[in-house]
């Protein structure tokens, strides 16, 4: 046959053949992202990555009505869990945390997530912003080659702009096109779910080879019963002090973005709570980070609270043993993290001398 | 015999005395895979007794494309005007 | 532009396209400079950037009128060469100040090639002078500017000046699977292969700096330079399946440059085997020439292999030196140079010890070939060792117990690559009577077949293109 009936045939069997694979991707998990946004679940999802899950999930955001929206780092995630607490609030609950972000990327999740909410329902957002001194991190520190995450999420398939005309990321296309857009991606993401899922498999046989060889390996993770020895403490202390770097050169470039933050979600008509988040005592102890931030979330608390629609508020009363390890919460807390949550939004008076 | 007999005749003798083997008998087809021992040495010091025993010179391009006997001995008919 | 992009795709189809349809002419060749100037473009920021090549390509053009005049004198050739690595800042030429501005030289290095064939090869008259667009469109063709493979003025111009040949349905297909083959090595596998490497370059480096003279210093060394040389052939010869493959749909038979090196014997075969096109091209220019000038200097018939051996050491010397501009490309032009120097004076004493007959027995008894080939593939594996390493380390290598710690690894490799070796040849012997795992396919099924390829392709390498999934971090 000629070249050209060859290559038409070529291109003709590759549509079939990516419509086919479309197809066939709907059948993995077809009705798991319908309903509410949650980056716990990005793992399990066909996203893999809390900020792939997030970039095709935020149209979801897309309805009138009241809601409420968990922002932060990975505690946050862990311990403000959406289902529990809607139902004390009374209205949908997102998460929209990503693990290890700073100030800077929380506020790119922030301008997208009003990107998507309609207008109308800004007046009806509250926005929960769960920090800690970890979310302080300078941007030169946290993301060395000048891009968050969020920001190579974004430009990997053009979806979005990084400099849009209101200086904020937005997306390029409207959320229906957006849907579109991860439904075509649907073959190439569950491409790159199967390189992803090779990952548990590779850490379980790397544990069980090092238990072959005698060495005692502690997995890490969520447990109500896990307990830091001294030796993992001092690990993960070490481990924070080198990613802050030394604590007389912090700059104050993530504080300056959170008031930025709050002045953008109050222009909006939207609510933000600023949650600080406890942390283990010994922890607090062990670094100079923490008294440091409190010092300066003090001095900013004054500026904080006279933008409307701002409120500070502190989560507290929880003990040492209420974590598993050096800032996450045990599974059996997270029922009181979502009660006191809730009355602090409802009722919070943080900001009144 | 005609010229290009002639050619290949005196040709062969090169050969033979170049691998040092009496029995060698060239044909137009042959190629340096046919002869084992026609790496890039043998083929320059082919080319040197060629140009020595032919009265001949043969530029770079020449020397390094011969592809097989029979365009070897195409280019020495021409050169030698024959 | 990248290989494995949208943008590089569309340009090779449009290219492909209007190839195939305008007939050959001096349209064509208008056609393919500009296609050329297209490609070329995409790879710099700003016309100065472009300026020294275009200098070098004009430059060029000059010196082969020259040449046409007054011969392919050597001062001619001397000057094209020293124009070229001024350009490409060599160190010896530090002494002359450098252009001030920041220029790329991508291409410029096969450009040299190219140039100096023409000016050669016509000043010789052994090739009639181009004109100015037949010489644009050979200097520049896009397919084999980045890298290769050079192919010579003559070929170029008789294909393309022949009408395109319609191609039969398997011809179109095999061109499409080493497209295809290619961008599967260049967007998938080497990208994994570069990720490994990086990784157990980095531990090489801790363990160097740890201790110079340690078995994980050693394992490591063994390992990196492995690793990148599998790499290098992966990745090189990933990029001439692609070229290859859209020459041949655009009517050009590119010359190969590559013919499974891994069976090489020796280190001569090896680099009639590895790059094929830049040794055929050092030994038309360089290597024959220089022997040619010693043999007439030195007219003893006994003598010529001993000539030969010095011949050997310059041109691969100089082919070293060509890679690239620092001490270190010296030290790799040395290295070269002496193995292959070294390899030929043992073929010469081995056969004067043995007799030909006795050498040609012992060439042929299986264990010795297998030695002989893991000698090979080990010695260029840590060659390259040369073309990864960065200037600190290279430093503590050439130091006596760097040294030492090389030598044990050539002799650790070649025994790994000899044993690796038997054993391929025996499972490969095993499995020759198992019959092709795919049936021979209809003409019919081969556009639905490529197409399928083609999706899997296309979805493996958007899976590696996004950031490193974490495991390849823990297995280390």
């Amino acid at each position: 046959m000629s070249a050209v009936r060859f290559f038409s045939l070529v291109l003709l069997w590759l549509g079939i053949v990516y419509a086919l694979a479309i197809a066939a991707s709907l059948l993995y998990r077809p009705f798991a992202d319908l309903r509410g946004i949650d980056t716990a679940q990005s793992e399990k999802s066909l996203f893999a990555t809390e900020t792939k899950y997030l970039m095709f999930s935020l149209g979801r955001l897309n309805y009138p009505g009241p809601r409420v929206i968990v922002l932060g780092a990975s505690n946050a995630g862990t311990g403000l869990r959406p289902a529990m607490l809607a139902s004390r609030l009374g209205m949908p609950v997102y998460n929209l945390s990503v693990g290890g972000s700073n100030a800077h990327e929380i506020g790119e999740v922030t301008d997208l997530a009003l990107a998507n909410i309609p207008a109308n329902s800004w007046k009806q957002t509250i926005f929960v912003d769960g920090i800690w001194y970890g979310q302080f991190e300078s941007d030169r520190r946290r993301w060395p080659d000048g891009q968050t995450d969020i920001d190579i999420e974004a430009a990997r398939y053009h979806l979005y702009l990084l400099d849009g005309p209101a200086g904020h990321i937005e997306p390029r296309l409207p959320p229906l096109a957006m849907d579109l857009a991860a439904l075509a991606m649907r073959p190439f993401l569950i491409g790159l779910k199967l390189y992803y899922s090779l990952d548990p498999v590779i850490t379980d046989v790397r544990t069980w080879v090092l238990q072959l060889l005698g060495n005692k390996v502690r997995v890490l993770g969520e447990s109500d019963t896990l307990v830091l020895t001294p030796a993992e403490r001092k690990l993960a202390i070490d481990d924070l002090i080198s990613r802050m770097g030394e604590l007389g050169q912090w700059d104050r470039g993530g504080f300056d973005g959170l008031v930025a933050m709050a002045h953008d979600i109050s222009a909006h008509g939207a609510r933000l709570i600023i949650l600080d988040l406890p942390l283990p005592d010994w922890h607090k102890r062990a670094i100079g980070y923490d008294a440091e931030y409190q010092r300066r979330m003090a001095a900013l608390k004054m500026q904080l609270c006279a933008i409307p629609n701002v409120g500070v508020e502190t989560l507290d009363g929880f003990s040492d043993d209420d974590f598993f390890d050096y800032v996450h919460p045990r599974p059996r807390v997270k029922e009181q993290w979502a009660q006191k949550t809730a009355d602090l939004v409802a009722h919070g008076h943080g900001c009144v001398r | 015999m005609t010229d290009r007999d002639a050619i290949r005749t005196r040709l062969n003798g090169v050969f033979q005395e170049i691998f040092d083997d009496e029995s060698i008998q060239i044909s137009d087809a042959m190629t340096a895979d046919d002869i084992e021992e026609w790496d890039s040495l043998s083929h320059i010091t082919l080319v040197l007794t060629v140009e020595r025993e032919f009265g001949i010179k043969l530029k770079a391009a020449e020397v390094g494309s011969l592809a097989d006997v029979g365009a070897m001995i195409d280019l020495i008919g021409s050169r030698t005007g024959k | 532009m990248k290989f494995d992009s949208f943008a590089f795709i569309s340009f090779c189809a449009l290219a492909v396209a209007s190839l195939r349809l305008v007939k050959p002419g001096m349209l064509r060749l208008l056609l393919v400079v500009m296609l050329n100037f297209v490609f070329v473009a995409s790879f710099f920021d700003s016309l100065r950037q472009a300026l020294p090549l275009a200098g070098f390509v004009m430059a060029g053009y000059a010196a082969v009128v020259l040449s046409s005049r007054i011969g392919a004198s050597l001062p001619l050739i001397g000057v094209v060469i020293l124009i070229f690595a001024w350009l490409k800042r060599y160190d010896f030429l530090a002494f002359l100040p450098p252009l001030h501005f920041l220029y790329v030289v991508v291409g410029l290095s096969y450009i040299l090639f190219r140039v100096l064939h023409l000016v050669i090869d016509v000043g010789q008259k052994a090739i009639p002078r181009p004109g100015f667009i037949s010489y644009l469109a050979y200097v520049l063709f896009f397919p084999t500017f980045v890298s290769g493979p050079i192919q010579r003025y003559e070929d170029f111009d008789g294909q393309v000046s022949s009408p395109v040949a319609p191609g039969t349905t398997h011809e179109l297909y095999m061109a499409c699977q080493r497209i295809i083959r290619g961008m599967a090595l260049i967007g998938f596998v080497t990208v994994l292969t570069h990720f490994l490497f990086e990784r157990i370059q980095l531990r090489f480096y801790g363990a160097l700096a740890a201790s110079t003279f340690s078995f994980s210093t050693f394992a490591l060394l063994c390992a990196a330079a492995s690793l990148f040389a599998v790499h290098l052939y992966l990745n090189f010869g990933g990029y001439m399946d692609i070229v290859i493959g859209v020459g041949r749909l655009a009517g050009l038979a590119l010359p190969e440059n590559f013919n499974r090196p891994y069976l090489s014997r020796n280190f001569l075969e090896f680099w009639s085997r590895w790059h094929i096109t830049l040794s055929e091209w050092f030994k038309f220019y360089l290597f024959n020439p220089l022997l040619r000038l010693m043999a007439q200097k030195w007219r003893a018939p006994s003598q010529m292999p001993y000539l030969a051996v010095l011949g050997f050491f310059v041109t691969f010397t100089v082919m070293g030196i060509w890679h690239g501009s620092t001490r270190i490309f010296l030290a790799y032009g040395l290295i070269l140079g002496s193995g292959i120097s070294l390899n030929k004076l043992y073929q010469v004493q081995m056969t004067a010890w043995l007799g030909k007959k006795g050498y040609k027995v012992l060439a042929g008894r299986s264990w010795y070939g297998h030695l002989c080939r893991g000698l090979t593939l080990a010695y260029f594996a840590l060659s390259i060792v040369c073309l990864w390493i960065d200037a600190s380390h290279a430093q503590v290598l050439s130091r006596f117990r760097g040294m030492a710690l090389v030598f044990i690894a050539f002799a650790a490799l070649s025994a790994l690559t000899a044993v690796l070796s038997f054993a391929i040849e025996r499972l490969t012997a095993r499995l020759s009577n198992v019959p092709p795992w795919m049936p021979s396919l209809s003409d019919r099924v081969l556009p639905a077949w490529t197409a399928i390829q083609i999706f899997l392709v296309a979805v493996a390498i958007f899976s590696v293109d996004s950031n490193s999934p974490e495991f390849v971090y823990k297995v280390f």
